[in-house]
């Protein structure tokens, strides 16, 4: 998968994210300051592991990574670990 | 350049002092040299948004720079986007007159705008600061 398909696929799921955190914004109080968040999305392979290859290079680089993963419409399961 | 516009703002934030506000930031990762900054305030009470930031960024020459961003000052949304004549200034665009009916629908809108011209935005950005970058 290009690089280009790769981020166009991130704002997509990051668009659904945002919509979902409006929705529910007592999501929002509790995200962690300056938190790098990935998005995942399970039924996308490819995209799955170019975006756990993107955590594993952050968590290398010793920043506080946040994963939202997509389980269905407007759900969402948000990693704060 | 900036349009005035007597449309209502997006939301009446003038007795935002008033309540238990929070900000909250945060930055979604789109790739190793492409992210969206998110800058929120919150109403901790009702648990409502009061405003919001959004910046596309990109990595370049070791550090993330900004090419396009919006907000919503004073309540109303507005665009910034790098412009030729100042590489570190500014345009504005106020979207006033696409009269969102609330912050969501108008983040909704912001995310859309990216998605449909990141590249754009980006490449318009590396012409003018003269950088090749890493296309795809």
């Amino acid at each position: 998968m290009t690089k280009s398909k790769i981020v166009e696929k991130n704002l997509a799921l990051s668009g659904e994210l945002e919509d979902y955190l409006f929705k529910n914004p007592s999501h929002l109080s509790e995200l962690p300051k300056d938190s790098n968040i990935v998005v995942l999305n399970k039924q996308d392979k490819e995209l799955t592991q170019a975006n756990e290859s993107m955590i594993t290079d952050l968590k290398n680089k010793g920043e506080k990574v946040v994963v939202a993963e997509k389980l269905g419409k407007n759900e969402w399961r948000i990693d704060f670990k | 350049m900036v349009r005035k516009s007597t449309k209502r703002p997006l939301s009446k934030v003038k007795n935002a002092g008033a309540t238990r506000t929070k900000t909250s930031r945060r930055k979604t990762l789109l790739s190793n040299e492409d992210r969206l900054s998110f800058s929120y305030v919150l109403d901790c009470t009702k648990h409502k948004v009061l405003g919001f930031s959004c910046t596309y960024q990109i990595y370049i020459n070791g550090k993330w720079e900004w090419v396009v961003r919006y907000d919503t000052q004073h309540g109303y949304l507005y665009k910034h986007r790098r412009t030729a004549e100042d590489p570190n200034g500014s345009i504005r665009t106020n979207l006033t007159d696409m009269n969102f009916k609330d912050y969501n629908a108008a983040a909704g809108w912001v995310t859309k705008d990216i998605t449909l011209n990141w590249e754009k935005y980006k490449a318009y950005f590396m012409e003018i600061k003269g950088g090749s970058g890493d296309k795809k």
